[in-house]
Formats: structure tokens, sequence, C-alpha cells
């Protein structure tokens, strides 16, 4: 499986992938991390990630805010499986929760990003099939439309306002009260 | 791996995940704006299967909300000003003259229904053999009225509930103060079809339930209503109705109050994960000469229908992040979690009485009002106030 890995890094590359990014920088991670993404932990049971995994979509500055949130929601997942056998103990809840809370800061700072990046990093948990970045990000984008009337969203989200007279006019005629 | 088709804007990102974005906006307004930015995002909220969104307030001067937002808005054209009564989410009805006019004001979907004045008599020599109320005597000696005393009678039957069952159904509350009759005709007929002997009820509200239409009167008795068909014209008429819940309303209804105080209960009818709901909502009101001031306490019981045993079972959960949102003219559960909301509150409106003539409130505006299950305390979270002479406030759930 390790093929990629040099003989003395053996035992430690058996649990480490290498994310390979479509500006060609290697990223070597640990298969809990790496398994974040459903679309890698399907590359892996299929035994195709020798010589790593290439991630063409996927851009080095990107992949590495990518493997940061995976990292820090791998740690919280093995936490939380290390904690539930001890359920009932008041001290473990305690920790859990200080753990819970830290975890929402962390998500609440990895989302101050403009929004190009905001754009990538959508495509990217969409791509590599990352359920909690996804809803995030997605989150992200719907808490910044609200309340705002199509003008100020295009303008927010560089949009080019193409579309054709008879849209429009079906728009105004069907949902005009909206936007005013 | 060949590098994919990457979009470039945020107008060309995939369909789904546009449809992930608008699964995360609750409100309506939210929505509609959203599918007004491109074509893109247009065909992603037009095509795409999405959870019902939360309801809209229209209030009879042709003021709506859309929750969670405190801003009014208004319809185009004639909008929604003067309707009576929204029926089955979206639909909002215009009595008038020469008949019921039925709007979608979201679609802009229209439906003509026949006037109240027309309607049919079954058996159609009904009115020949007329006797008047005093002579219909129950086999406990109760007298009742018909739907016959309620026509010769020198009020105008008025609309009090409408609902749009299915395209060939809709069925009505029809009648004056408390007493009704069922009325139900197919849209585009020319008359509504009543049986003439039955007796009439207070009825307190009707719901669509699993293909079958029931009743709810202020004795809580659940009937069905079955239907049938005019032979000769197609037209719904009621066949028979049956009772299949016996009712259990509280007998020491008033003992909760203090002395110089009153009860008023309203019940609705609500569908929630499958199960039919009965809600019993009692409100404190106090007498003040001839009039009857409500306060501000509202208690709530929910109760779910057991058919098998034909009794009502009491409830502490809507269980299963359900919200509920009532009113005289339409109830609808809804489930919370999606929008980030609490389940297990019951969103609600001062609804309680038709006739407002020897009814007041405390307060001079009203808005909505939430009771928590979980606690029974009632808050009212939302900016948007209105007069409480405007009771005739109503949800629109549109998308049905």
């Amino acid at each position: 499986m390790a093929s990629a890995g040099s003989g003395d890094e053996k035992a430690a590359a058996a649990a480490m992938i290498t994310l390979i990014s479509s500006d060609n920088e290697k990223f070597e991670v640990t298969e809990a991390t790496a398994t974040l993404s459903q679309t890698i932990r399907h590359m892996i049971e299929d035994g195709c990630t020798d010589g790593g995994v290439p991630l063409p979509n996927v851009t080095s500055k990107i992949l590495a805010r990518v493997i940061e949130y995976c990292k820090k929601h791998a740690t919280a997942a093995a936490g939380e499986e290390g904690s539930s056998s001890s359920f009932s103990d008041a001290a473990f809840l305690e920790v859990d929760r200080a753990f819970l809370e830290e975890l929402e800061e962390f998500d609440d700072a990895f989302l101050e990003v403009d929004r190009a990046t905001l754009f990538d990093l959508i495509l990217a948990a969409n791509y590599l099939d990352i359920k909690g970045l996804l809803n995030l990000t997605c989150q992200k984008v719907a808490d910044s439309v609200k309340g705002k009337t199509p003008e100020q969203i295009r303008e927010m989200y560089n949009i080019v306002n193409d579309l054709t007279p008879e849209e429009e006019a079906e728009i105004r005629r069907e949902t005009q009260w909206a936007f005013e | 791996m060949a590098q994919a088709w990457q979009p470039s804007s945020w107008s060309e990102i995939p369909r789904d995940l546009a449809g992930m974005v608008l699964r995360l906006l609750p409100a309506y307004a939210d929505r509609a704006r959203f599918a007004a930015v491109c074509p893109q995002w247009r065909a992603a909220a037009r095509q795409l299967p999405l959870p019902p969104p939360l309801p809209l307030l229209a209030l009879p001067d042709g003021t709506f909300y859309s929750l969670p937002y405190g801003k009014p808005f208004r319809f185009p054209g004639f909008g929604c000003v003067g309707y009576k009564g929204a029926a089955f989410g979206s639909w909002l009805v215009f009595p008038w003259d020469k008949g019921c006019f039925v709007v979608d004001p979201f679609t802009r979907a229209t439906m003509t229904l026949p006037a109240l004045s027309s309607v049919r008599l079954r058996p159609p020599n009904a009115a020949d053999k007329f006797v008047k109320y005093q002579d219909h005597v129950t086999p406990n000696g109760k007298h009742y009225v018909t739907w016959l005393d309620i026509r010769d009678s020198k009020d105008v039957p008025t609309l009090h509930k409408l609902m749009v069952c299915s395209p060939n159904l809709v069925a009505a509350f029809v009648g004056t103060g408390h007493i009704n009759q069922i009325l139900m005709c197919q849209p585009g007929a020319s008359s509504w079809s009543v049986r003439a002997y039955d007796p009439c009820d207070p009825f307190e509200d009707m719901v669509f339930y699993k293909g079958k239409l029931y009743t709810l009167a202020y004795d809580e008795n659940l009937l069905v209503v079955n239907i049938s068909q005019d032979p000769s014209t197609g037209d719904p008429q009621v066949s028979r109705i049956g009772q299949v819940i016996k009712g259990d309303p509280d007998p020491l209804f008033d003992a909760w109050l203090p002395d110089d105080t009153t009860g008023r209960k309203k019940l609705y009818l609500v569908e929630s994960r499958g199960a039919l709901l009965m809600v019993r909502r009692k409100v404190c009101c106090r007498i003040e000469d001839d009039t009857i001031v409500a306060g501000r306490i509202s208690e709530f019981e929910v109760l779910e229908a057991d058919f098998e045993h034909s009794r009502w079972v009491n409830v502490t959960t809507l269980g299963d992040d359900q919200m509920l949102f009532l009113g005289r003219s339409c109830s609808r559960a809804m489930s919370a979690s999606q929008y980030r909301m609490t389940s297990d509150q019951i969103f609600f409106l001062d609804d309680v009485t038709e006739n407002a003539a020897q009814y007041s409130f405390d307060d001079e505006n009203t808005s909505v009002n939430i009771y928590d299950m979980t606690d029974g305390e009632v808050s009212s979270p939302f900016p948007m106030v209105w007069k409480h002479e405007m009771i005739h406030a109503t949800w629109l759930f549109p998308q049905d």
C-alpha cells in the first residue's frame, strides 16, 4: 500500500495518505483526516491511493484550508468516540461541551474568508464530499443573502444580471413585492 | 485524472449546491429574492424539490408578512384586501354576491365557486316539508337548527371556513353566529349542496386527513363525512356522517379560572407526521358589563386521535422535531430543526372568537404569539403588530 513512502518511513506512512493538489503540491495527512472526505474514503477502499491521490479540481491554497478543517474535525470525531464509553461521567461531558464550543469557534473563524475563497471551499467540499464542510459553507452563503434584494446579492457575489426580458417581466409580476 | 469543468462564477455553481443554500433559507421572501438573482439560481429555485418555507401571515387590510421578517409587504393589484379566511394553504377566499372567488396570490391561479345564495337542497323537495326548528327534537329532547332555519333567518349566512380538499372537492362551514352547516361543491359548479334535515353544529374545525373529510364541533366529537357524487351532475355531496371519536370535553372547563372570569375555548385540527391532532386552546376572559375581555393567558392542550379506541389521547410533546402553526382558517405542522428552530412550539393568532361584537382584548394590538409546550410559557418574539379588530389574520402556506 505505502509504496510511495521511502523504506525508513514505511511504518508511519502506513496510516498516511498523500494528497496532490492541481498545482502539484503534495500534502501528507493521516487516513482519519483524509477519510472525512467520502470521495477519498472510496478511493482508499478501492485501493487506488498508491502514489498519492491527485485532486485536479483543488488548488494547493484551498487544499491546505480543507485539510486544516478536516484535521480539526477528525480530532473531534476521535474525541467523541473516546468519551462515549463514559457517557455518564459528568467530567467527560464537561470536557465534551468545552470541545464542542471550541469546535464552533474554530468553524466561525474558519469561515472568515473572502467570497472567492468561500466559493472555492464550497466547490472543494462538494467535490471531495465532505458533509460538514459543505453544510458549513452553504449556511454561510444562506446567512449572507438573508434579507438582501437580488441586486444586493448580485453585487455581493459579483453576478452579472443576464436574465432575459421575459424572465424579468415574469419575476416582476410574481414576486416584485419581495424586492421593495 | 483530467481536470473537470470548474464553474468560475457564483451564478454557475452546480444546481444541487444552489439547492442546498435554498434549503437553508426558511423565509419565503428570501427564496423569492434568491430566485430573481440570475437564470441559474432561478432554475434551481423552481425545479428542485425544497422543504416548505415558513408561512406568510396575511391581514385583511392587504398587508402581509414573510416570517420571520417584520417588514410589511403588499401584493400588487387588489392583493389580499378583503379576503375571508385562507383556504387550505395558499388560497385566499373572496365571497362575492355572484360567486366565491378563490385566489392563490403567489401563482395567481384562480378558482370560482358558487355564491352562498346558490345552495341545492337534498332532498330537493326539503323546503316543502320545512318544519321550524322548534319542532325538530332529538331523542334526548333537545331542539336543533337545520340549514333551512339558517337560510330563512334574518342574518345572511356567512362563510366561516373553506377547504380545497382536492381539485374536485371544496368543503365549507357556512352559517350564522357559531352555528354552521357543511356545504360542498366542485370548483366551477353552479351550486353548493347541503343536507337539509341534518342538525347544524357549532363546528370548530375540519381537516382533510388521509383522503377523508373530518369535522370537529365544540363537543369535541370527531365526525367523518362520507362523500358521494350526484349521479346526474357528478357534484360531491354528503352521503353519511359518522362519529369516529367520542369527545370528552373537560366538564370543569371553568374551574381553572378565577371567580370574575370566564373561559373561551377554540379547537384546531392539524395533521402532524401522519397523526391527527386536536389542539384545545383555553383563553381566560374577564366579564366587564356586556363585554368579554380576553386576557393574555392562553393554555394549550394537544391531543392525538386514537382511532382504534375511539378517543383523544393527551400528548405532552409533538415529537419528531415538529412545530405547529395554528389558525382559524388553516393550521399546519412543520419540522423545526431544518431552520434551526425549536420543536414543540405552537405559533398562534388571536382568533378564538368569530363574532367580535361582545368581545374585546386587554391590549390594543396583537401579534403572532408562541406557546412553548415544554414550559407552558407564551412569548411574542416577532416585530409585526396589528390591531385586534383584524382578528382574521391568517397563515398562508405557499407551494401547495
